[in-house]
């Protein structure tokens, strides 16, 4: 490695890095340090939501693992007509769990290798300088290991963590399991880059963008689906954890015996460190970490000779879709001619807003499709885990049993259908998303409240479909009655309306313009940390506001007409409507309070 | 008619971009803006179009306050931005079709004018298309357009050569007499001084944020006693 391929690291390290970190340097203005402080407490929040709950997730199972293996002691089991302790199974397990980290490694490399084959322009201007293709390589590899893996890097220490605490580890083991989550996460993230680039070279198409960010969806989709299930069979029984990984074990003992030895170096080194904690092999164990790193550097090597050309090859190979100068078929002319169509200035950049996020895959991953994702996650989650039991169904007929609680689950089911409407970062970077095309926006004759508007309507079309689907759980699972139903979805769409406002006016304060990435403006701004704060703490009020609400209108209602306690769905509906003309109520003297204030905010954002 | 009234602009504390400027650019005249980099031109134009905010002073494009009528401003001119990236993932005929609809054209005026620009500028082929498979000279067109689609009273222009071709250039100079002819209001910075000889009626010259001439080139070589270009002429005078 020489020292212009780390300087090209230290850039491209850089340029992930800076406006997340490079922000937080310690300002001499008191004021500048309290903003400074609040963005880093938001950028942690930011990384405990985005990884937080799968790293969680992932420290449970492997401490439910190790800690009921560990309880076997000397106990010996039978699997496959070999005798195995607990030390063996340990190491299968092991085996198994960083089998299935390093396969999420290599998918998510796999991915990631096709964004990088698209330059920037300044990467273009690298491709000027008498920069020779394997340095250029060298840094890519290094650059790409260590941004993909560092998750995985991550999950996989949980889990030697997990060990560690079980099995009281000494300190040692601690540095060791570190350098070997590294080491294992760079050897499937360099083999993935070499296979990624391999199949980019026969299928040139695999180099379009939008074509990998579609097809990644295809790919993670059933992983996240299918991880949601295992967690969900484990979390309802992790007494049995054991047992599911034995079986896993024994029907893939064969299989997994045969990795081991395919990749001894690395495996082999589970296995050794379990075996050490019985018989101290100082010497041993130095020489398998030194044959593991060597393995890894060999790989590196080995993919930097081979792919080092192919990649210079892959970076110069245009992609870049050229406009068809084609127009003059009959079908486009009638388009173009349909297309001269006066709309008001509202639709029309209601029409920009829902054509940019949806034609821009990033936007649409990381917006709309969050409101279909929750909604499937929560169905299949609910179908495998529910399916052969009549617990759910139990559970709700006790609910419904008891009129009593018809309050708190009216007030649950305003919640959840506003959280999952409205738990997306859509209006929270809605002027972000504009990019440096703002400026075209703002020497346009547009109305900032019609502006505004325009985006505060598309978030509330996805409320809509978030809370319709949530409609259906209630009408068809809950067995609620419809018009409650109804009214339920018509509050959820009116007490959006304000979160929607405030989320706005993050972004109209303070939005992020600058980018030529378009993850950037959703995923790294944060407007959208600070819109889910509000809307956590906007559904807790809300779910306040209706159990109060229900609550005194039942009450009232009963007492100044007594017959009305043999119809609860009439005094629901009642007391539905009521919270409606409330919420109205808030929601318009909020918009009314606000609004000049944004149109104000508009005027003054500059780019 | 575009009046520019003691106009301000800090980007950081005790350094103005742009420093007190005031002029008019008169109605069918063409007026070249000129300056070395960072003289504080686009920080002028985009105050001028309401893209920055002036710290001091005011812009009064037809008589209406870019500051106070922000709409009725924006209705009375075109702009070319001097950056040609339009990131909006949309078709070439759905973008002039946005600021037709912004402009609140109807159905058959915003017809005739686009499809006569397209063909005045070579682009209908590619109208059909996305903007992001534009080269840098198709999107330029594409803004130049745009800027016509609402037949403005004043037409302002960032660098709108760069991207064009010979044969675009061309035109686009002579779009800019024909408009001025028509009585219209041409304002447009370059860094092609040939151009704003061979354009200008007047031309306003600009360093570290100072208007530092205004008039004619007669009038420019007359202040210096001599009868050299445009170009000798800029150059000493920025020079000192």
């Amino acid at each position: 490695m020489n020292k212009i391929t780390l300087k090209l690291l230290s850039i491209y390290l850089r340029q992930i890095l800076s406006g997340q970190f490079e922000r937080f340097k310690t300002s001499k203005d008191k004021n500048n340090k309290t903003k400074s402080n609040l963005r880093m407490i938001s950028l942690i929040f930011l990384i405990i939501y985005g990884f937080g709950t799968l790293l969680v997730l992932w420290g449970m199972i492997s401490y439910q693992l190790f800690s009921q293996l560990h309880a076997l002691g000397d106990q010996k089991l039978m699997i496959q007509g070999k005798i195995l302790d607990r030390f063996d199974l340990i190491s299968l397990s092991m085996t198994f769990l960083t089998l299935i980290i390093g396969f999420l490694n290599f998918v998510f490399t796999f991915f990631y290798v096709s964004y990088f084959l698209n330059l920037t322009p300044s990467e273009e201007y690298l491709l000027t300088l008498p920069i020779d293709s394997k340095t250029l390589f060298a840094s890519k590899i290094i650059n790409i290991s260590i941004t993909s893996g560092f998750f995985f890097m991550i999950m996989n220490l949980v889990q030697f963590i997990m060990y560690g605490v079980i099995e009281n580890v000494t300190f040692d083991y601690y540095f060791i399991f570190l350098i070997q989550s590294v080491i294992i996460n760079l050897f499937c993230s360099i083999l993935s880059i070499a296979i990624s680039l391999f199949f980019v070279n026969i299928f040139k198409f695999l180099k379009n963008k939008d074509l990998i960010t579609y097809l990644s969806i295809l790919i993670f989709l059933p992983l996240v689906l299918g991880y949601n299930i295992v967690i969900q069979k484990i979390t309802q029984n992790p007494s049995a954890i054991k047992d599911i990984f034995i079986n896993l074990i024994s029907n893939n003992f064969d299989k997994l015996k045969i990795i081991q030895i395919i990749f001894s170096p690395l495996f082999l080194f589970i296995n050794y460190i379990i075996n050490t904690i019985i018989k101290e092999k100082t010497i041993l164990r130095f020489l398998h970490f030194l044959i593991q790193i060597g393995v890894v550097f060999l790989l590196y090597e080995l993919v930097l000779i081979i792919f080092s050309p192919i990649y210079k090859k892959l970076l110069l190979m245009t992609n870049v879709k050229r406009a068809k100068i084609n127009n003059n078929d009959s079908k486009t002319k009638s388009y173009i001619n349909s297309s001269y169509k006066r709309r008001t200035p509202y639709i029309s950049l209601l029409r920009k807003e829902i054509s940019s996020i949806y034609r821009e895959p990033q936007f649409f991953l990381n917006g709309p499709f969050v409101i279909i994702l929750m909604p499937l996650i929560l169905f299949v989650t609910y179908y495998f885990s529910y399916k052969n039991s009549n617990e759910m169904n139990g559970l709700i007929s006790l609910i419904l049993g008891n009129k009593n609680n018809m309050n708190l689950i009216v007030s649950i089911a305003v919640v959840a259908s506003f959280l999952l409407g409205d738990f997306s970062s859509i209006t929270s970077t809605a002027i972000s998303r504009e990019g440096k095309s703002f400026s075209i926006l703002k020497t346009l004759p547009i109305k900032p409240k019609e502006y505004i508007l325009s985006k505060i309507t598309h978030g509330l079309i996805l409320t809509f479909f978030g809370s319709l689907v949530f409609s259906f759980v209630l009408y068809f699972i809950l067995k609620l009655n419809l018009y409650a139903v109804i009214l339920i979805c018509i509050i959820v769409l009116i007490s959006s309306i304000l979160f929607h406002i405030i989320s706005i006016s993050f972004d109209i304060n303070k939005p992020k313009l600058n980018w030529d990435n378009p993850v950037i403006a959703m995923k790294q701004n944060f407007n959208a940390v600070y819109a889910i704060f509000v809307a956590m703490g906007y559904a807790v009020g809300l779910f306040f506001q209706t159990r109060f609400i229900l609550k005194i209108s039942f009450n009232f209602l009963l007492r100044l007409f007594p017959l009305l306690a043999d119809k609860p769905d009439f005094t629901l509906i009642l007391g539905l409507i009521l919270i409606m003309f409330i919420v109205i109520l808030e929601n318009l003297i909020f918009y009314l309070l606000i609004i000049s204030n944004l149109e104000k905010k508009y005027y003054e954002i500059e780019v | 008619m575009i009046k520019i009234e003691n106009l301000s602009k800090s980007y950081v504390r005790e350094k103005k971009a742009v420093d007190g400027l005031s002029f008019e650019i008169n109605d069918g005249e063409i007026f070249g803006f000129l300056g070395p980099n960072g003289a504080g031109k686009t920080t002028t134009i985009k105050m001028m179009t309401g893209i920055l905010n002036p710290d001091e002073g005011d812009v009064f494009i037809d008589g209406s306050s870019i500051k106070r009528e922000p709409i009725d401003a924006k209705n009375k001119f075109g702009y070319v931005p001097d950056n040609s990236d339009i990131i909006w993932r949309l078709k070439g005929i759905e973008y002039l079709n946005f600021l037709a609809d912004i402009y609140k054209i109807d159905n058959k005026t915003r017809k005739d004018r686009i499809e006569k620009l397209l063909d005045l500028f070579e682009l209908k082929d590619a109208i059909y298309s996305y903007i992001n498979t534009y080269s840098r000279g198709m999107k330029q067109k594409l803004l130049i357009i745009g800027s016509l689609i609402n037949e403005p009273q004043n037409w302002i222009l960032d660098e709108p050569i760069v991207g064009l071709d010979p044969l675009m250039a061309h035109s686009l100079k002579e779009l800019m007499k024909e408009k001025a002819n028509e009585g219209k209001t041409v304002f447009f910075s370059t860094h092609i001084l040939e151009i704003a000889q061979q354009l200008c009626d007047r031309v306003g010259i600009i360093n570290k944020g100072k208007l530092i001439f205004i008039g004619s080139i007669t009038e420019l070589q007359t202040l210096r006693n001599q009868k050299g270009t445009l170009e000798e002429l800029f150059l000493e005078l920025v020079d000192e």
